[in-house]
C-alpha cells in the first residue's frame, strides 16, 4: 500500500513537471515568435478596444479641453510664430521640390530600398499605454482597415517610435524602441559632416533615457550632437528618420570597441499621438 | 454577482484608460487594476473556489488577447495567483489591511513570475534590478487603489446585504 502511494506520488510530480513543460513551452513559442492573431483574437480585441474608445471619450474631452486651456494662454506668441513660418513656407516647398529630385536620382544610384519622400502619413491616437509592463509596446487605433501593415514604421514629430507588430482591423500594437527586446535592434547612421558613420542601435537605458550604438564601422571622431538617423537597410525603417544627438562616446580599455550613446529625441514617455508610414505603392 | 462583475468590468477599462495618463518609464504608478480585481471579489464567492478559478482564467485570457496579445501567458499566471489568493484568504480574514497586504504579495509574485517566463524564453536577459524596480513600480497606485475598492465594495456589500466571507 504504502509502495503503491510512493509510485502514485511520482507518478504525479512527473506529470506536473511534463504539464509546466508544455505550458512554459507554448508560452515561450507565443511570446518569441512574432505570430499572427486568429482572426477569434482580432475581433475580440476590436470588440473591447471599441468598448474602451467609448468610455474613454469624454474623459478623453475634459483632457483635450484642458490641455486647449493651457495652449491658450501664450496664444499671440504661437500666432506671431507661426506667421514667421508661413512666410518661410513657400522656400521650403520649393527646395523640397528640388530635394525629392536628388532623392530620385540618389536612390538609382545607392539603390536603397525605401526612403523617407516615399511614404504617405496616416495620423493615429495611442489607445492604451505598456500594459503589458515588459514589452514596451502601445495600442493605435488604426489597423488593416486603414492600411496598417506588419513592420510600419511610426514616428511622431521629433523623431522615430517604432514599428507595427501586430495589427487588427481597427487597431494595431506598435513595439517601441525603448524596448528591452533582445532582438530589437536597428541600423542606423551618424552624420559627421558630409559623411556617414554607420552603426547598430542595440540598448535602452531607462535610467539615463539614452540609446547606444554598437559596431561602429569607422574609426572617424564623432562630435557630440551629431544627427543619428535611420539607414534604410533592413527594409522596415525608412532613411533618414531622425533617432536622437550623439550624447557621449565611450571605448573599451584596448581603444578597440566603441559606443556611442545617444539622447533619444523623442519623448517616450508621453506619446499620445502618432504617425504611421505608409509606403506610396501600398496606397494604390 | 453584479458586484464581482461590476469590480471586473471597471478594474479592467480603468486599467487602461489609467496607462494613458501616466509615463511609459514611471518609478510609481504602473497600474495592475485586473489583477486587484481578482483580490477584491474573491470573498463574494462564498468559498466556490472553481468559479473563482473560472472567472480567473476569463480575466487572464481577456487581458492576453486585448492588452498583451500573449496568449495563454497570463491565462496561467492569473489561475496561479488565483489559487494563491484563494490560500491567502484562508489565513487572513477579510479587511483592508489583509487586501492590501495580499495585494502587495500578488504583485511580488506576477512580477517576479512573468520576468522569469520572459527571461526563461529567451526574450530578455536577466536582471535583478530590473526585477525590483518593475515589483516597486507597481505597488503603491495599485496598493491605494485595492484599498479604496475595497472600502467601496465593503459599504456597498453591508448596505444591500451581499453575502461574503469576512
Amino acid at each position: 500500500m504504502y509502495r503503491r502511494n510512493k509510485l502514485e506520488k511520482k507518478y504525479m510530480i512527473l506529470i506536473v513537471v511534463v504539464i509546466v513543460a508544455i505550458v512554459l513551452g507554448m508560452i515561450t513559442n507565443i511570446v518569441r515568435t512574432e505570430r499572427e492573431l486568429s482572426p477569434i483574437e482580432k475581433s475580440v480585441k476590436d470588440s473591447v478596444l471599441l468598448v474602451n474608445k467609448v468610455v474613454y471619450a469624454p474623459i478623453k474631452f475634459v483632457k483635450n479641453k484642458i490641455t486647449e486651456y493651457q495652449e491658450k494662454q501664450n496664444l499671440y506668441e504661437k500666432y506671431k510664430e507661426l506667421e514667421k513660418k508661413v512666410k518661410e513656407t513657400e522656400l521650403i516647398n520649393a527646395e523640397r521640390l528640388e530635394l525629392k529630385k536628388e532623392v530620385e536620382d540618389m536612390k538609382k544610384t545607392l539603390e536603397l530600398n525605401h526612403v523617407l519622400a516615399e511614404s504617405s502619413y496616416l495620423n493615429a491616437t495611442v489607445v492604451n499605454r505598456n500594459l503589458g509592463y515588459w514589452y514596451n509596446t502601445i495600442t493605435i487605433d488604426k489597423g488593416e482597415k486603414n492600411g496598417v501593415k506588419k513592420d510600419m514604421a511610426v514616428i511622431v514629430s521629433e523623431g522615430l517610435v517604432g514599428k507595427v507588430i501586430k495589427t487588427t482591423a481597427f487597431n494595431s500594437t506598435v513595439k517601441l524602441l525603448t524596448s528591452d527586446d533582445a532582438n530589437n535592434k536597428i541600423s542606423v547612421k551618424i552624420q559627421v559632416g558630409d559623411q556617414f558613420v554607420y552603426g547598430l542601435l542595440s540598448g535602452y537605458n531607462k535610467k539615463n533615457r539614452t540609446f547606444s550604438i554598437e559596431g561602429i564601422s569607422s574609426n572617424m571622431k564623432i562630435p557630440k550632437g551629431s544627427i543619428v538617423t535611420t539607414t534604410g537597410m533592413g527594409d522596415v525603417f525608412p532613411s533618414g528618420i531622425v533617432i536622437g544627438k550623439v550624447k557621449s562616446i565611450k571605448t573599451d580599455n584596448f581603444d578597440l570597441a566603441k559606443t556611442v550613446i545617444v539622447e533619444g529625441s523623442v519623448d517616450y514617455d508621453d506619446i499620445n499621438y502618432v504617425t504611421i508610414l505608409k509606403r506610396k505603392d501600398e496606397d494604390k | 454577482m453584479i458586484m464581482v462583475i461590476g469590480v471586473l468590468i471597471f478594474s479592467f477599462f480603468l486599467e487602461s484608460i489609467v496607462s494613458n495618463f501616466i509615463p511609459l518609464d514611471t518609478n510609481f504608478f504602473v497600474p495592475l487594476f485586473s489583477l486587484i480585481s481578482l483580490i477584491i471579489i474573491y470573498p463574494y464567492f462564498n468559498g466556490e473556489k472553481m468559479n473563482y478559478l473560472k472567472v480567473c482564467a476569463g480575466i487572464g485570457l481577456l487581458y492576453d488577447v486585448v492588452f498583451t496579445d500573449t496568449l495563454m501567458m497570463n491565462l496561467v499566471l492569473f489561475i496561479l495567483l488565483g489559487l494563491f489568493i484563494c490560500f491567502m484568504n484562508q489565513l487572513f480574514s477579510n479587511n483592508v489591511f489583509s487586501v492590501i497586504l495580499i495585494s502587495a504579495i500578488i504583485i511580488f509574485f506576477y512580477r517576479v513570475m512573468g520576468y522569469g517566463i520572459l527571461c526563461l524564453s529567451g526574450l530578455f536577459v536577466f536582471h535583478m534590478e530590473r526585477l525590483w524596480e518593475s515589483i516597486f513600480s507597481s505597488l503603491l497606485l495599485n496598493l491605494i487603489y485595492a484599498s479604496i475598492i475595497y472600502l467601496i465594495t465593503d459599504f456597498l456589500a453591508k448596505k444591500y446585504h451581499i453575502r461574503k466571507i469576512d
